[in-house]
């Protein structure tokens, strides 16, 4: 068994929330359920007469995510990594996702053994 | 975009010309109206990824085509349709398509949700005159609306004249054979009559095509297949997103998110916006905070740091450029220190900004529609043309490239049109509303002017007797002060609507409703950009009694064109079939519907630097499709139309109704509002009844820094009210603390399908009725005036004051 997850870039995820309706399409979700949702941090201004903001739109797995499991058992990757419009999230083992940590802002979300 | 330049080049021509080209397609024959004659050997297209169009996957059978309307939208994403049963299942971005690359934003991935609507309108529907308003509509076959629809517009042209009869469009949606429709009885009335200065790109691409021949795009590579990888393509050092929200606006066959593939390849951004959006943040200190309205300001700012400074392209300039001593003069005679003053940017910022820009090679400016909805739109698009003229950065690989439509295509190009030229007589031309007073509307554009058409309204006549409203919900949406607007509309002998929901102006106005269908339902080919041509693919039958628009438009036409304009039966509509329709539309590209079927994708051979080659000009000379051959930033177009106000050199406009054009209305009116905010889920006024996206979206939402909020008592979440002394409306406030505190913006397009119950109460109040469309509608406060133009209306930049709702009387 190998831990797979998925791999944040927050410096380019851009709210959006495309992701939200791939993962509620399909997995035939109601609007009340969320495998995937988005958060946004600001804009707050880190200091006075400088822009220099922090604004950022954080991409959450939720506990209805099951990595899309009948949807890679075909090969495919998740409904969300595919339909990014950002293209910022991305899918492998946590191992292999790990080394891809090369600066801040990568956020890595470990969510099933395969 | 040739269209307007085939249309600016056959202007004069149109006037006097009556025998045009006849052609034959399928042993069909028609006449070719403005159309150079059919090319003999069309080159042919692009490599592109050769796939299947149909296949099982999966116990489904799986259709790959393009997401192009219903519902409307500005791009052309590929898809890949899941069917099982004859019943969509799910749709998925296509990863083949060279356009979208596999992505897919939210409001696609919805269209089940949207096809299977418990609120679609599923059968055509009239209506009594007298219950315009009330929910009182009656189920009818298509055979009896279409006889109810020819009756009543063969009454008005005959009482009236054809040219009475208005085709009444909206954005975003592929109906561009509704200006033929029209033509096809006689009238040369078709547009947005009640979108004050035709605020929408127009502006912009009419500019351009005015001072270049053909408008240009900012270079994503979106021209190339191979996209990225094309050897060809260079990824801009810079880049200015300038009065646009790329993410979640997508206008006009741009895929904002290209933008971020250019990012993380090394492109550098600046952003011109009110408001701290995610990528003005990204841009930090080249974040420049304009004005609402100030864009012209600072765009001469640019140019004349560029211009003192001679960091212009001095040999590009010697070869191509027509006016740059002309331009030099104008901005020298400038003060910097007062366009600064009057964009709101500091100067020290706009220095640096105007040398990254004009330093960096290549630099791109991927602009929007701010710059339209504003007085001085027009001028302000001038002189942002400019810069990317006198820097070298026009049809260069990552700069601003000429689009001219594919094979002479127009119909799906940027603001396509189908010709229709060859339907009308000159004296049936003259009549189109606005041509006598605004130049830019005779010389090349197929819509009547809407200020024209609101003037004619203010002043007490009935310009319009007959409107066929395609795509448009402008109660809504455009319709500037659309209170007063409905007032007018309620004049119309006849009103027909067609649409997917029962809309604000469907209630108030149709005595026919029609009933479209969406992308899913029909076949076609997608458009709005000169890149490429794609296949819409049937996916499902349609539901209900629902027809694409293409289909209801063929078979209208031709019951309209018998019954009103006979002598144009042979030739108005010769098509059986809508396929046999788009061959025609199709074939100088050498190819067939069903050919493009079959390779999903046609892309022609894109060439940069056109006018080294000889590719631009209908003589085959080098360079420029204008009067000099030159990029005339000093504009001849305008030269020659000085007369009705248009000067031929880029200038600053200061709005009406502005804290500089109107200082004495400050105190009452302190604040600065802006129509438009922009928000992912919705397309304008589509998408607020599918609960997906209305759950993610609930609420109209004003955008208020927190200071302003506070000093009026308006809590975060807080309904509190709008107003000037055009109208007013009602929004909920959302803190945010990126504006300057004067500044506010509220999303538009706002109604609320969840209050269908009231719609049948609203004789008695409109503001309650009409599913609440008044409430929220920002667009109460915007002016009607445009500029000596005829463009730009001020939607972004509105003199407002504000208060809770706890204390409106």
């Amino acid at each position: 068994m190998t831990m797979y997850g998925i791999l944040a870039d927050v410096n380019y995820c851009t709210g959006c929330e495309a992701c939200v309706l791939a993962c509620q399409q399909e997995r035939g979700f109601s609007e009340k359920e969320f495998g995937i949702t988005v958060q946004k941090f600001g804009p707050w201004q880190i200091e006075e007469g400088k822009k220099h903001y922090q604004y950022d739109f954080l991409p959450y797995l939720t506990e209805w995510c099951d990595l899309c499991e009948e949807r890679c058992g075909k090969g495919k990757v998740p409904s969300c990594v595919q339909h990014c419009q950002a293209q910022c999230l991305e899918y492998g083992t946590v191992d292999e996702l790990a080394k891809k940590i090369d600066g801040p802002k990568k956020v890595l979300f470990p969510i099933a053994d395969r | 975009m040739s269209e307007m330049t085939a249309e600016t080049r056959a202007a004069t021509k149109v006037e006097t010309q009556t025998d045009f080209i006849w052609g034959e397609t399928n042993g069909k024959k028609y006449k070719r109206g403005s159309r150079l004659p059919k090319a003999e050997n069309p080159a042919p297209a692009a490599k592109t990824p050769d796939v299947p169009w149909k296949w099982e996957e999966d116990g489904m059978t799986v259709i790959r085509g393009t997401a192009r309307s219903a519902p409307g939208c500005h791009n052309v994403c590929g898809i890949l349709s899941y069917v099982k049963d004859g019943k969509l299942v799910k749709v998925e971005g296509d990863p083949e398509d060279p356009y979208n690359q596999g992505r897919l934003c939210s409001r696609c991935l919805c269209i089940p949700d949207y096809v299977y609507s418990e609120e679609r309108l599923l059968y055509p529907m009239k209506r009594a005159k007298a219950d315009r308003g009330k929910d009182k509509f009656e189920r009818i076959t298509w055979d009896e609306a279409y006889d109810i629809i020819v009756e009543n517009f063969k009454a008005v042209a005959d009482k009236y004249g054809a040219d009475k009869i208005a085709c009444c469009q909206g954005t975003g949606r592929d109906i561009h054979q509704v200006t033929r429709v029209n033509a096809s009885v006689g009238s040369p009335n078709e547009g947005v009559p009640y979108f004050a200065g035709n605020s929408c790109y127009l502006p912009r691409i009419a500019s351009m095509a005015c001072m270049l021949g053909d408008p240009c795009v900012m270079d994503c590579s979106q021209f190339l297949p191979e996209r990225y990888d094309d050897p060809r393509y260079v990824v801009p050092e810079y880049c200015i997103i300038w009065g646009h929200q790329p993410f979640y606006s997508n206008a006009d066959g741009f895929y904002g998110h290209w933008i971020i593939d250019l990012m993380k390849r090394g492109m550098k951004v600046a952003v011109v916006d009110p408001q701290l959006t995610w990528i003005a943040a990204k841009a930090g200190e080249d974040w420049l905070q304009v004005r609402p309205g100030g864009d012209g300001a600072l765009a001469m700012a640019m140019l004349k740091v560029i211009c003192d400074e001679k960091l212009y392209d001095e040999d590009f300039c010697d070869k191509w450029v027509y006016g740059l001593e002309a331009v030099c003069d104008r901005v020298a005679e400038m003060d910097l220190d007062d366009l600064c003053e009057k964009a709101w940017v500091a100067k020290e910022d706009v220095v640096r900004v105007a040398r990254t820009y004009a330093t960096s090679k290549p630099a791109a400016i991927q602009w929007g529609v701010a710059l339209d909805q504003q007085t001085g739109g027009q001028q302000a698009a001038h002189a942002i043309t400019a810069l990317w003229c006198i820097t070298g950065n026009l049809d260069v690989p990552g700069g601003n490239v000429i689009g001219q439509s594919c094979w002479g295509i127009d119909q799906p190009n940027w603001v396509g049109t189908w010709d229709y030229d060859e339907l009308l007589t000159p004296e049936e031309h003259a009549k189109r509303i606005g041509i006598e007073r605004y130049p830019m509307f005779a010389v090349g554009f197929k819509n009547l002017s809407s200020n024209a058409t609101i003037e004619k309204w203010q002043a007490g006549e009935i310009p319009i007797r007959a409107a066929y409203i395609v795509t448009n919900n402008f109660l809504a949406t455009m319709g500037a002060q659309a209170i007063t607007q409905l007032e007018w509309y309620k004049q119309l002998d006849f009103c027909v609507v067609q649409d997917l929901f029962m809309t604000p102006t469907m209630m108030a106005l149709a005595d026919v409703v029609l009933p479209a269908a969406t992308y899913e339902e029909r076949n076609g080919f997608g458009g709005l950009n000169p890149y490429r041509l794609s296949c819409i693919n049937k996916a499902i039958e349609p539901v209900g009694d629902t027809k694409a628009d293409n289909t209801i438009f063929l078979e209208l036409g031709k019951r309209l064109v018998d019954a009103i304009k006979p002598e144009n039966a042979d030739i108005a509509w010769p098509w059986d079939t809508v396929e046999e329709m788009w061959d025609y539309a199709l074939e100088d590209g050498g190819f067939t519907w069903e050919e493009l079927r079959e390779s999903t994708w046609k892309y022609p051979e894109f060439e940069y630097r056109k006018y080294e080659k000889g590719l631009l000009r209908p003589d085959g000379g080098l360079g420029f499709s204008t009067e000099t051959g030159r990029a005339e930033i000093y504009s001849m177009v305008f030269h020659h139309t000085s007369w009705s106000g248009l000067d031929p050199l880029p200038s600053y406009v200061e709005p009406v109704e502005s804290p500089y054009s109107a200082p004495e209305d400050v105190e009452e009116y302190p604040y600065i509002v802006s129509s438009g905010a922009r928000v992912p889920h919705f397309f304008h006024s589509e998408q607020r009844q599918i609960p997906k996206l209305r759950a993610l979206h609930p609420d109209p939402l004003c955008w208020i820094h927190p200071d302003t909020a506070k000093e009026n008592g308006i809590e975060d979440g807080e309904w509190f009210w709008l107003e000037n002394k055009h109208g007013k409306c009602k929004y909920k406030a959302h803190y945010d603390i990126g504006r300057d505190p004067r500044v506010l913006m509220c999303e538009h397009g706002w109604w609320f399908p969840e209050r269908k119950d009231q719609a049948e109460e609203n004789t008695d109040d409109e503001m309650k009725g009409l599913f609440g469309v008044f409430e929220s509608q920002i667009n109460n406060l915007v002016p009607f005036d445009a500029g000596v133009s005829g463009f730009g209306s001020n939607y972004k930049n509105m003199m407002c004051k504000i208060y809770r709702d706890a204390d409106a009387e």
